[in-house]
């Protein structure tokens, strides 16, 4: 599954990010990683989703979450 | 040893660098650009142990990847400017993402110290981090400071000195500078580039996290117990899929309210300052172009917009403790959804807000978007959401031409029709330069925690001198050349004798005008009568002087007519008589004057809008700052001293226009002719002219093309 589908309070590991060099920098940077573990905060805005990584609390638009492949 | 050592501070956003740097510096901070991009730059000075310390705040930076102006920045400056030590600030309580950079830094190769900020909130959170530990794991020297106490922050600068010295010592030893480590050694194991490509970029930043995951093994920990941030609670209210827009817009409001509540205070002193002052130049000088010069042109033109200076301020504080606190981002969250749909970024919600202030800054907060076609968008539709500026024009319109239960209503509408022409402009934007890649809404959202005072004033203070400096430069030419554009040249002497001669007769013929004045108080009805036949008569006349006199005539009229529903009593038609012979002196002057020529030169234009040269001089005044249509309209109806509280002036134009007119001068406004500062902040901002010109003619034409379709449309019904 996504990030995106993943439900509030689920606690998730990242398995793979399919985005463009990019986003995956960007995202490497703020500590998103293949293999880290990622706490969803809230997945119920339309449009976002906030997790929480690594001790920092991030929101992701869904165009990113939807490429994010955890479990 | 070295006398004067050049320090930087380089860290994640929110880790509490700016507090670091403002302990560090006090207030004597300058702030300026980085070459070539718009990203501030912070410096100051510091004292320790008689050495003078430059320390330069870096832009707040996940990485040195330069992905984003800030970040580039940040790399440059660590590899062009070589400081002597680098100053690391890290978020105790948020370690593992904060030793990301760390590790990066570590690899620039240049003397670090780490600064373990916010232990304080780290203990809270059950965070226990091991500061001599992590000395050890990372082999820099670390420290430890609760930043918004000043706990450490002499260390800081012992520290520094120390390592910086122990590193130009080591450099004149042979070979033994380049013994800082490199952990990321994993980067030169791609054979092909040797660390370039992207396979090698990954590969680092795997073996990044893997040292990262081994320091704080060590050196943290966490107690499972501990109470959890307060952070979540805060966030399922505020960030709240139904409520979070309506209490943002309810944050907004209370902003808004505030800026104009408690600025109006101030704004009246500085008003009666220049006022004052105005008053004691008229009473010290003689006449002459000198006196108009600094009473007209100087005090009028800097005042009219310092006079702001107490909006922007609380404004700015505002915002600041909006950012400060942690919320600025979630706001940015809960309007990404919006913006996006325009073509714009959930952080554009940010310089649009300021914008409603003041487009000036709202243009410069622009910077925080870190795509470049985002950034452009955003600062282009800026000059559309109604600026304070702009407010007095409104304010003198609305209630000029609108009955009490509509005035409302009218100014939310002219509001709403800036922020939807905005959303229009920036989706045409999007469709016509397509992003190929829009850039990842990625944003962090700091836990909340209370603004710390210091940090929030310093930056309030600093923006508001940015806007002083602005008026005392740009806005001063302006004022200056406007008054030139609207005196010279000046009344010929038979023109002025002429002028005088009336005046002349009319104090002559005193008791005479007197009886005709009471005959026509008698009969109130007649009044309005000759009002509205002098106001065809003005149209039909075609001679310069005759028409000046008419409209003088009109102005009277209403002027009478408006003292009658007061105090009828108190009017003098002599000294009335003797006003209007003023006001058409001033129209003549005007009329003959550069401004009035250009006014009359564009009337082909202005026609299909409703307007007339009177209309197009004062719009001209307007270019230079919006707020001067309305003393320029009040030069054009020589009403004397003219503010949008003026009823003299507010009765002229309800006189000689009608409601549609007026409606289509604040559209006009509204949409056209961003002003000056706004153009050259614009070219600054944007890095090109070519954008400042874009804007400026753009916007004109579509307020050209749209309100010249209100009017056309209007007049039918």
């Amino acid at each position: 599954m996504t990030l995106a589908d993943a439900l509030k309070g689920q606690k998730v590991t990242i398995i793979s990010m399919n985005l463009t060099e990019l986003g995956v920098n960007r995202l490497t940077a703020l500590g998103l990683t293949p293999g880290v573990r990622v706490r969803v905060v809230d997945n119920s805005l339309k449009d976002a989703s906030i997790i929480e990584c690594r001790g920092s609390r991030l929101a992701l638009g869904r165009g990113l979450a939807r490429f994010i492949v955890v479990k | 040893m070295k006398n004067a050592i050049k320090i930087a501070l380089a860290g994640n956003p929110n880790s509490g660098k700016s507090t670091i740097f403002n302990r560090l510096t006090g207030a004597k901070q300058t702030v300026g650009n980085f070459p070539g991009v718009t990203v501030e730059r912070y410096e100051g000075r510091a004292q320790f142990d008689g050495r003078s310390i430059s320390v330069v705040d870096l832009p707040g930076v996940y990485s040195l990847a330069s992905y984003s102006d800030e970040e580039r920045v940040a790399a440059e400056f660590l590899k062009n400017e070589t400081p002597d030590a680098v100053v690391n600030v890290v978020d105790a309580s948020n370690l593992e993402r904060n030793l990301y950079l760390t590790l990066v830094l570590k690899e620039q190769n240049r003397p670090l110290v780490v600064v373990l900020n916010m232990i304080d909130v780290a203990r809270r959170r059950g965070i226990d981090v091991d500061a001599a530990a992590l000395s050890k794991e990372l082999g820099v020297p670390v420290l430890q400071t609760v930043g918004n106490r000043g706990v450490g922050v002499q260390e800081i600068l012992a520290e520094v000195v120390r390592v910086a010295e122990s590193a130009s010592n080591a450099a004149s030893t042979p070979g033994a500078a380049s013994s800082a480590s490199c952990p990321s050694d994993a980067a030169k194991s791609c054979e092909h580039c040797g660390g370039e490509c992207e396979l090698a970029q990954t590969a680092a930043d795997v073996a990044r996290y893997k040292e990262i995951g081994r320091v704080c093994a060590r050196c943290v920990k966490t107690d499972a117990d501990a109470p959890a941030s307060g952070s979540d609670k805060i966030d399922a209210i505020l960030t709240h899929r139904y409520f979070g827009i309506p209490i943002f817009l309810a944050a907004m409001y209370l902003v808004f309210q505030l800026t104009f509540t408690l600025g109006s205070y101030p704004m009246d002193w500085i008003d009666a300052g220049f006022g004052a002052l105005a008053d004691w130049v008229d009473g010290a000088m003689g006449e002459g172009v000198a006196k108009s010069l600094i009473i007209d042109g100087i005090i009028g033109g800097v005042g009219g917009v310092l006079v702001f200076l107490p909006n922007i301020l609380i404004l700015f504080l505002a915002i600041s403790i909006l950012e400060d606190s942690g919320y600025m981002a979630r706001a940015a969250l809960l309007c990404d959804r919006w913006m996006r749909r325009v073509g714009l970024h959930g952080k554009s919600v940010v310089p649009a807000l300021v914008g409603f202030g003041c487009t000036v800054p709202g243009i410069m907060a622009a910077k925080m978007l870190s795509d470049r076609k985002e950034r452009l968008a955003t600062m282009f539709v800026l000059p559309l959401f109604s600026c304070g500026a702009r407010f007095p024009i409104y304010a003198l319109l609305i209630p000029a031409f609108f009955p009490l239960e509509w005035q409302g209503l009218v100014l939310w509408g002219i509001y709403l029709i800036g922020i939807l022409l905005a959303a229009v402009v920036a989706k045409v934007m999007d469709v016509v330069f397509k992003n190929d890649e829009p850039a990842p809404f990625v944003i962090e959202l700091p836990s909340y925690h209370r603004p710390t005072l210091g940090v929030v004033g310093v930056h309030t203070l600093e923006r508001g001198w940015q806007y002083v400096k602005k008026a005392g430069t740009i806005i001063f030419a302006i004022s200056v050349l406007l008054w030139a554009l609207t005196t010279f040249p000046r009344l010929d002497a038979k023109t002025v004798a002429k002028f005088d001669a009336e005046r002349a007769q009319i104090e002559e013929n005193a008791d005479q005008i007197r009886a005709e004045a009471a005959a026509q108080l008698a009969s109130p009805a007649e009044t309005q009568e000759t009002a509205e036949s002098t106001k065809t008569a003005e149209t039909a006349e075609s001679t310069k002087t005759a028409k000046s006199a008419e409209t003088a005539e009109s102005t009277k009229t209403a002027e009478t007519a408006d003292a009658e529903a007061e105090e009828a009593e108190e009017a003098d038609p002599v000294a009335d008589a003797l006003a209007a012979v003023d006001v058409a002196e001033g129209q003549a002057a005007l009329e003959r004057s550069y401004a009035g020529r250009v006014g009359r030169a564009l009337e082909p234009l202005l026609r299909p809008m409703g307007f007339d040269w009177k209309i197009g001089t004062a719009l001209i005044g307007a270019i230079a700052a919006k707020e001067v249509f309305v003393a320029q309209m009040g030069v054009v109806y020589s009403v004397g001293e003219a503010d949008e509280t003026s009823e003299p002036l507010a009765a002229t134009l309800r006189a000689n226009y009608s409601p549609l007119v007026g409606f289509c001068i604040m559209l006009f406004c509204l949409v056209a002719t961003p002003c000056m500062a706004t153009f050259a902040v614009m070219a600054k901002e944007s890095g090109s002219w070519k954008w400042a010109f874009a804007q400026w003619f753009g916007l004109t034409a579509i307020a050209w093309v749209l309100t010249t379709l209100v009017y056309q449309i209007g007049q039918i019904f």
